[in-house]
């Protein structure tokens, strides 16, 4: 399958949260921050996006974790094994995006897992900022695209 | 009480720096439900009346709904009660952005601070409890910068800043307090209460999970209800694409804005400051309250002329009036840096305008004489004043006051435009009539918030000067949906596309409780009725619900609406018929000994 990916528009975001909402819910059927492991960013009340893990080609998360319980499956996507994680914390330590979530009850740690290619994130978005783009040639255009566009507001 | 609510509430002392955490019996919440029922339940029962509100006894109030922290749409807003230092009346202010949600996660349903502290501090509450730290180095900064400093130093993600600007530690009385830069409880002058407290701003960082009796029905309905907004005629391409101006088209078409005081009938020029030229020149963006889909706020970036560059969220339509019409300047550049300037130091737009343009009638009659020219259409004067009020310098010491005391010292009774001492929004009430009716009976003075009668006067009625008995049905009926939605903190903007059946599906998902419409509206009648008892204790009668004088007097001069005036005997007529629907007496009193019956009870 083509590695998939989430991304947000910033352009469209309005920093309703309602995606964290969606993520927990789906997740542990509680309305939670810390559940959720989609997060958004909030510039100075201007500028909002929505991030989640993108499965970074060098996966600090999985290199780091001391109890080798992250994996990367065939679809690209970082995998938790329950079993194995202890909770220690030291992945969203190491991950540049700080998306990764730890469950307070089970605790361990949860990752974007793209709801299985069709994210409860992409359908409750009243204002469609979040997709699921194919592949990495895509994801990366989509990026250079809102590179343009905040270079365009800055000038 | 079960899920849907923290089932705990918090209390600030700042006179002895304590903190301590208290339950409340489950009968409260079933009878006041949350937001601005549970709010006007602690408020009835905390504030003594004929207190100084700037005082130590007076109370600040906070309260979260059940559906706060859910995405349940538009419930992203918090409600706080207290007592005016304003109107001296029963005070309750909302405001969205992001507060809400950080102050239910806390792990409480209600926050009251009350006392004095000894000197500047500021609170961060988090769900382990309250630090007071010192606000020494904050005291003079205005709101946008004091948020950053304190965001900086706690390095903390998921926490929102409440704080109050040089016109809350001035003890300008329409002072407000103000959140994520925008996001302000506007009206009544709670940021001077705070100022009094020597309270700078309240922090809210919390991360307790929100759960639901029913979570896989409750989440469904709440998408559905998402869904309904987004195509929902009204929400979607009138309040998403236009925000709170969408209806200024229509508003100049019927004469309904409110021009140089009140004393105009035509607003010229007020193209370039409606929906769509502010859509042309200034919009950047949308933005949303928590748990938003409608997004009807904007971020603007004024492109030309003196203010060019500066960022906004707004202008709303509140702004238009305030310092655009009532000013007779149709200037967006001009509106949208008024508005950062209110912001930033905390002061409410509608209030500053009353006062401004109340000074320069006083100086047109020549009972004002502040050693320069007041006048209309004067950007300059504007900005003379409105910065003389933030500090209290000469003739903006008065200014900072309230309206009815402007009026008494410069011996000009029944000139201002007010009810209950808190001046009309943006509508003029000699030609909404509907809109009057919400002024004049709402709980804290010349407010529309209750009903958004503008919507009937405008469109579903289509005659803003009938006096039909429906529009009164249609008063009573929006009043009695807005309350309980309010009790969930919703926004005024989905209560349109709510009826009580709804509210009772999402409270019995959200929290197990079962109630029929009938109760909802005993709900919403009791609401209004502690809170009307508790002015009625201030000294207020059916004296107090009438228009002033000048409405009755003066006919609009000009415009679409020209020769419209108020007429007394109608207004009678509407409140008679009010009172009755409350079960109140002839002279506006509710049944005390009833109501306190009831209180008694909810502690058993």
């Amino acid at each position: 399958m083509t590695e998939q990916f989430l991304f947000c528009d910033s352009n469209k975001c309005t920093n309703c949260r309602l995606c964290i909402y969606a993520c927990s819910f789906i997740k542990s059927k509680k309305f939670s921050i810390l559940r959720s492991r989609i997060r958004v960013l909030d510039r100075d009340h201007k500028t909002f996006v929505a991030i989640t893990c993108n499965h970074c080609e060098d996966t600090p998360c999985i290199t780091y974790c001391p109890s080798k319980a992250l994996s990367r499956n065939e679809d690209g996507i970082i995998v938790v094994d329950e079993e194995a994680c202890t909770g220690c914390g030291w992945c969203i330590i190491h991950c540049p995006l700080g998306v990764i979530s730890m469950d307070p009850d089970k605790r361990v740690v949860a990752i974007c897992d793209l709801c299985d290619g069709d994210p409860e994130c992409v359908k409750i978005c009243p204002m469609d900022a979040i997709e699921i783009i194919e592949g990495k040639e895509r994801y990366a255009s989509k990026m250079h695209e809102i590179g343009l566009k905040i270079a365009g507001e800055l000038l | 009480m079960g899920k849907g609510y923290m089932n705990r509430i918090l209390r600030i002392d700042l006179s002895k720096n304590k903190f301590s955490t208290e339950k409340l019996p489950k009968k409260i919440y079933r009878e006041f439900i949350g937001g601005k029922g549970l709010g006007a339940y602690l408020f009835y029962k905390e504030i003594k009346n004929r207190i100084d509100p700037l005082g130590p006894e007076n109370k600040l109030i906070f309260t979260v709904g059940p559906a706060t922290g859910t995405p349940y749409p538009t419930s992203g807003r918090y409600c706080l009660f207290y007592k005016s230092p304003l109107t001296g009346i029963c005070a309750n202010s909302n405001s969205g952005g992001t507060a809400a949600e950080r102050m239910k996660r806390c792990g409480y349903d209600a926050f009251i601070i009350e006392g004095i502290a000894e000197r500047e501090t500021y609170l961060i509450i988090t769900e382990d409890g309250v630090e007071f730290r010192s606000a020494a180095d904050l005291w003079g900064k205005d709101a946008f910068e004091t948020e950053e400093i304190i965001k900086k130093d706690l390095g903390r993600e998921e926490s929102t800043v409440l704080t109050i600007g040089p016109a809350g530690e001035n003890l300008v009385k329409y002072a407000m307090i103000v959140n994520d830069k925008w996001r302000c409880a506007g009206r009544c002058g709670p940021g001077a209460v705070m100022g009094s407290k020597k309270l700078k701003a309240i922090v809210f960082n919390g991360y307790k999970d929100v759960e639901a009796h029913d979570p896989d029905r409750f989440y469904e309905l709440s998408k559905e209800k998402i869904e309904e907004s987004l195509k929902n005629i009204t929400l979607w391409d009138s309040y998403h694409k236009y925000g709170t101006p969408v209806h200024y088209d229509n508003l100049a078409a019927e004469g309904g804005i409110p021009v140089r005081g009140f004393s105009e009938g035509y607003f010229d020029g007020w193209e370039k400051v409606g929906p769509d030229a502010i859509e042309e020149h200034l919009s950047v963006r949308h933005q949303a309250c928590g748990s938003c889909p409608i997004s009807c706020a904007r971020l603007s970036r004024v492109r030309e002329g003196k203010y060019a560059g500066l960022e906004i969220e707004g202008p709303e339509h509140e702004l238009l009036f305030s310092f655009g019409s009532n000013f007779n300047i149709p200037d967006l550049g001009f509106i949208a840096a008024c508005n950062d300037y209110a912001d930033r130091m905390g002061m409410d737009c509608e209030s500053v305008s009353h006062a401004i343009a109340f000074a320069i009638d006083a100086y047109n009659l020549g009972k004002l004489d502040p050693g320069f020219e007041l006048k209309y259409e004067d950007q300059e004067c504007v900005w003379k004043l409105m910065k003389m009020v933030t500090t209290r310098t000469g003739i903006g010491d008065l200014l900072a006051e309230d309206l009815r005391t402007m009026e008494k010292k410069l011996g000009m009774e029944g000139h201002a435009m007010q009810i209950k001492n808190l001046g009309f929004g943006g509508y003029e009430p000699r030609v909404m009539k509907g809109v009057a009716l919400s002024y004049m009976v709402n709980e804290r003075g010349g407010c529309y918030q209750k009903a958004s009668m503008y919507l009937v006067d405008l469109f579903e009625m289509a005659d803003p000067l009938s006096h039909d008995d429906e529009k009164f049905d249609l008063f009573v009926e929006r009043e009695d949906i807005f309350t309980i939605a309010d009790c969930f903190m919703l926004c005024k903007f989905i209560q349109d596309s709510l009826d009580m059946e709804d509210c009772a599906d999402a409270l019995k998902f959200l929290t197990g409780e079962e109630y029929e419409v009938e109760e909802l509206m005993e709900i919403s009648n009791r609401i209004q009725s502690i809170l009307r008892l508790w002015n009625v204790h201030e000294g207020m009668s059916r004296k107090d619900d009438y228009l002033p004088k000048r409405c009755y007097e003066e006919p609009i001069p000009n415009g679409p609406a020209e020769g419209a005036i108020a007429d007394r005997e109608e207004d009678d007529r509407w409140l008679d018929m009010y009172y009755e629907h409350r079960g109140w007496d002839k002279d506006g009193r509710p049944d005390e000994k009833n109501l306190e019956e009831f209180l008694e009870g909810l502690n058993d």
